[in-house]
């Protein structure tokens, strides 16, 4: 998204600095020398296809590039996101990570934008990010890219707290074959396939792969932790030139897998009713899959002018549904009338299985029939079939417009339009949509050679959250081209996203054996719905920073320090029984953050990130998650003999009440078979301090794992 | 000579039969005799064009004591022999292969716009004599000098070539190696193959051109250029003319460069032309908006040429 400011042209070649305008003059004056030949050749590089030099960027950008990916052999995205200071990374169980910038609860993992090849692909109804179930192979991802800091006037609501741009291989880059597999502890069976074709003016790639583990070893407690994965994936990718100026790239992906989940259904009257294991599952996995297409059409309207049109269509399906047995008053009238004539507070107690005071008579009633029905040691039971299916969609058009109106000013403006939908019985009672409309202009103005105005709003109308306008201003001030600060101030917005709006959430179990009564089917008492009048999280972040880059050392580095505040902040775990959202919530984030990379020889690379992190939470949940101190450090060598290693290292500082002290090492040897290249590689993960990842289930050095890689290119 | 006539002519009229100018005169001829005699030149070119008159023109202009003329391509191959003191430059490969089929070593010839691979690829290693090549391309020393000078940090360059080109690589490896820079060639003789490009972008830092109209052209220079720009890479070279289309710089030479390479070959002796030659006046070009994306620091093409014009290593 972020390009520069400048344009090409025959005469004025990229003139943006009133000296330089007079030495590209003087060169450009020569243009019908006889001997500075014109040989028809396309102007490739336009101020639409060039980026921002770092230095120039209104923001910090950390960029996890392909050597990085190959050289950490992570088989998960969520992994590589470590290497990002201020990234929290923490697995709930194996199959289901969770992503944060900075802080907030783990289990509201929904304040960041992600796109992969700019489709954005948080849920349409639950705005997380099923990091596991993404359509998208690691071996496919070309680099990503994080903007570390609010940027929803280039990327719309949700990219509250920063954006991850995930931007798969070209078709073009991947000619030939590629297979590879992996295998190792923990179960883990990972495959990988790719062929891509060409012909005159087209690019193909097909990727197919499949992603199989055991999860963690064990619980916290001890006991095994079912919480493994299978999945395969389906890619395919096209790139398309259809003319000198415009060209078409579309993509269809496709996953489906299996989640592991343990049954973890608690009945509410577990001590009055005596199930037998066989009348319930002992597991509730959960089925996922993920279907997209997408379309994007980018034309050169002239050197100084580009349009883009991108198109996209998604579909998340969560399947889950088990067996668990339950007392059958908890299907009945009366139980349900109780708790829909109650306060939160009263259902508090209730769902304690306590009866409450300063209760009407119509709930004195109920309390009665209830403390009947309860009277006997033991009650009758039933067994069902509960679900937590949902289908959510999601098609989106976006119009870009890209316009150099003069060597010093660009605009980047765009209008855009999503449609989001969710549909689940359980958690929505049915169907919940809306539509987003936003226009977006953000400039670029270098005032002098030295001085580099940006700044730019968003205008968004959601149907279910109203208007909103999210402002950016940003100075930067270059030394040189690659050595810039930069103050930024900027402010978004994030939508409660359609559960938390509007959840309708309740359990209608089917096939209920025995029936109660003549009914196989019945409404669980315990329900929640949402007040429906959240309003939008909103941040203000200010950011001061040093960009720089030393050519001849082959050291850059950035370095910045920061204020964030998040205000009407929704907080929450979502609880069937004490189900109360609202917008009560703040919290602050300052600190710095560092991030340096040395090529400190042709062979060694070195990579340094670090992040000091203070937080004032209203909100319990969202305290001790954010670790004050926390980083990495990789080191990658290219040995004699095609022989190379990479060592990495991840701390943090009471990263969600553990520390975090994690250590990766892979060792990979390449042979060269005439044509073909072969790949060998042995993967080594380790747990240093003997602490679990994160307040989750697992339990320490149940991530310790090796595994060992083969791959075969031609 | 032509002057000394006329004021010779001129002093005959004025003063009729006195002894003494005559013998001014005879003596003046005779101390003309003694200064070089200025052949005629031909000059032509590929193609007729107002920029090639131009040039012809400001050559003559330049070298006012030779009778330097232009004359159309159609014109000149229907010579198959000259004058004895004729002295030819020809612009381009076609003139080139004409003038290849003469079997008569004369006239001596001077070559313009024709590159190292295109000369090569005619004759190999074997160059004929009698013509002197004043090479279109870039010389590689100061391409790769440029190079160091705007990536100071780079250390791995890629070079693409082909079967015309690969005849280089020596020269390249060598120069490189002085400058304490590792090559990775990689034989590119099919465009389509971008996966082996990907595979060289893979390993090197920066990528130098070679004026290989097989390798680089308008149908490849797309995909060069997106891939290594895709990886933060920069393209030096092949030649001025890809700046326009993103390459981040090149050194070149324009018109007055060659005139004044012009005028000094021509006012030597034919028999101490070299074979072939690089003018030693150049300039840099570059692409400043490519330079800005990539954070360059050094991009000013005045800068860049004196730097280069410095560090020249004496002839």
């Amino acid at each position: 998204m972020q390009r520069i400011d400048l344009k090409p042209s025959r005469v004025q070649f990229s003139i943006l600095l009133p000296s330089i305008l007079t030495l590209s003059l003087s060169h450009f004056a020569h243009a019908d020398d006889l001997f500075i030949s014109d040989l028809a050749l396309p102007e490739v590089l336009t101020a639409t296809h060039l980026y921002q030099p770092p230095a120039a960027v209104p923001g910090s950008i950390s960029t996890i590039d392909q050597e990085l990916i190959a050289a950490s052999g992570a088989r998960n995205i969520t992994d590589l996101l470590r290497l990002v200071p201020g990234m929290l990374v923490v697995p709930d169980s194996a199959n289901l990570g969770t992503v944060n910038y900075h802080g907030s609860s783990p289990g509201q993992a929904r304040r960041l934008q992600v796109l992969i090849d700019g489709r954005s692909v948080y849920r349409a109804g639950f705005a997380q990010v099923d990091w596991s179930d993404l359509p998208v192979a690691i071996e496919d991802i070309q680099r990503i890219e994080v903007f570390r800091g609010p940027n929803t006037v280039s990327y719309g609501a949700n990219a509250l707290l920063g954006v991850i741009n995930i931007i798969t291989e070209s078709p073009k880059d991947t000619h030939g074959t590629l297979l590879k597999s992996t295998l190792g502890e923990n179960g883990i069976r990972d495959w990988y396939a790719r062929q891509a074709w060409h012909s005159d003016r087209s690019d193909m790639r097909l990727s197919l792969s499949g992603l199989a583990d055991d999860g963690f070893d064990t619980r916290t407690d001890g006991t095994h932790f079912r919480d493994g994965r299978r999945l395969s994936r389906f890619n395919l990718r096209a790139n398309h030139q259809l003319n000198e100026k415009s060209s078409i790239d579309w993509q269809l992906a496709f996953k489906e897998g299996t989640n592991q989940v343990n049954n973890n259904y608690h009945s509410i009257f577990a001590n009055k009713i005596q199930p037998k294991p066989s009348e319930q599952d002992p597991n509730s996995d959960g089925q996922a899959k993920d279907y997209a297409a997408s379309l994007r059409w980018t034309t050169a309207v002239n050197s100084q002018h580009s349009l883009s049109l991108q198109a996209n269509a998604q579909q998340w399906q969560r399947l889950r549904e088990w067996r668990g047995c339950e007392a059958q008053i908890s299907f009945s009238a009366e139980l349900n009338e109780l708790w829909d004539i109650s306060s939160p507070a009263q259902r508090a107690a209730l769902s304690r299985g306590k009866f409450f005071n300063n209760a009407t008579a119509r709930q004195l009633d109920l309390q009665r029939w209830l403390a009947n029905a309860l009277s006997p040691q033991f009650i009758e039971h039933s067994c069902g079939l509960i679900n937590e299916n949902s289908r959510e969609s999601r098609a989106d058009l976006e119009l870009q417009d890209t316009y150099s109106i003069s060597e010093r000013l660009r605009l980047i403006s765009g209008l855009s339009y999503r449609y989001d939908q969710a549909r689940s019985k359980t958690f929505l009672n049915g169907r919940q949509r809306k539509d987003i409309v936003r226009g977006f202009s953000q400039f670029e103005w270098y005032t002098t050679e030295h001085w580099l105005l940006q700044g730019g709003g968003m205008l968004e109308h959601d149907s279910s959250n109203g208007d909103s306008f999210s402002p950016r201003l940003a100075v930067n001030y270059l030394f040189t081209p690659a050595h810039g600060l930069r103050a930024v101030y900027s402010e978004a917005v994030r939508s409660p996203d359609m559960f938390e709006n509007s959840a309708d959430w309740r359990y209608r179990v089917h096939d209920l054996r025995p029936t109660i009564g003549q009914n196989s089917t019945g409404d669980f008492f315990i329900s929640a719905q949402s007040s429906g009048k959240l309003q939008q999280e909103k941040i203000r972040a200010y950011e001061l920073g040093y960009n720089g880059h030393f050519a001849q050392q082959r050291i850059s580095f950035d370095l910045k320090v920061f204020e964030e505040k998040i205000s009407r902040m929704i907080s929450h775990t979502p609880r069937l029984e004490s189900f109360n959202l609202n917008n009560n919530d703040h919290i602050k984030f300052y600190g710095s953050e560092l991030e340096a990379n040395w090529q400190a020889s042709s062979k060694d690379r070195l990579r340094f990130s670090y992040a000091y992190i203070q937080d004032r939470a209203s909100n319990t949940l969202d305290q001790q998650v954010t670790p004050p101190h926390s980083g990495s450090f990789a080191w990658l060598r290219n040995w004699e003999n095609n022989w190379n290693s990479s060592l990495m290292y991840f701390a943090a500082q009471q990263l969600n009440s553990n520390d975090l002290q994690l250590m990766t090492l892979r060792v990979a040897k390449q042979f060269d078979l005439a044509d073909k290249r072969l790949t060998v590689a042995g993967h080594l993960q380790k747990t240093l301090n003997n602490q679990p990842i994160g307040r989750t289930n697992n339990k320490d050095n149940s991530h310790d794992t090796a595994y060992a890689t083969v791959q075969l290119e031609f | 000579m032509t002057l000394l006539t006329l004021l010779c002519s001129w002093s005959f009229k004025r003063n009729m039969l006195a002894y003494g100018w005559r013998l001014i005169c005879v003596c003046s001829l005779l101390c003309c005799l003694n200064l070089p005699v200025y052949a005629q030149v031909i000059l032509s070119a590929e193609q007729d064009s107002p920029a090639v008159r131009n040039f012809a023109q400001q050559l003559a202009q330049a070298l006012p004591q030779h009778a330097i003329h232009y004359m159309p391509r159609s014109q000149l191959e229907t010579h198959t022999s000259f004058a004895e003191d004729t002295q030819l430059i020809l612009l381009g490969p076609k003139l080139l292969d004409w003038r290849l089929q003469l079997t008569q070593s004369a006239p001596p010839t001077l070559i313009m716009q024709v590159s190292r691979v295109q000369a090569h690829k005619r004759f190999s290693n074997r160059q004929p004599e009698h013509l002197t090549f004043l090479w279109s391309d870039p010389p590689l020393d100061r391409q790769i000098a440029l190079l160091k000078a705007m990536l100071p940090g780079v250390k791995h360059i890629g070079v693409l070539y082909g079967d015309h080109s690969e005849f280089l690589l020596k020269e390249i490896e060598q120069a490189l190696q002085a400058e304490q820079l590792i090559l990775h060639k990689y034989y590119w003789p099919n465009s389509y193959d971008a996966r082996s490009l990907a595979n060289l972008l893979n390993q090197t830092d920066a990528l130098l051109g070679v004026d290989d109209a097989r390798i680089y052209n308008p149908t490849t220079i797309k995909s060069i250029l997106l891939s290594s720009y895709a990886r933060k890479q920069s393209l030096i070279g092949p030649t001025a003319a890809f700046i326009k289309a993103g390459s981040l710089a090149s050194t070149y030479t324009d018109q007055d460069n060659w005139i004044n390479t012009l005028q000094k070959l021509l006012q030597t002796p034919v028999n101490t032309w070299p074979a072939s030659l690089y003018p030693d006046g150049f300039k840099v070009i570059v692409n400043q908006q490519v330079a800005r994306s990539l954070g360059i620091q050094k991009s000013r093409p005045s800068e860049l040429t004196e730097q280069l014009q410095q560090n020249r290593p004496e002839p």
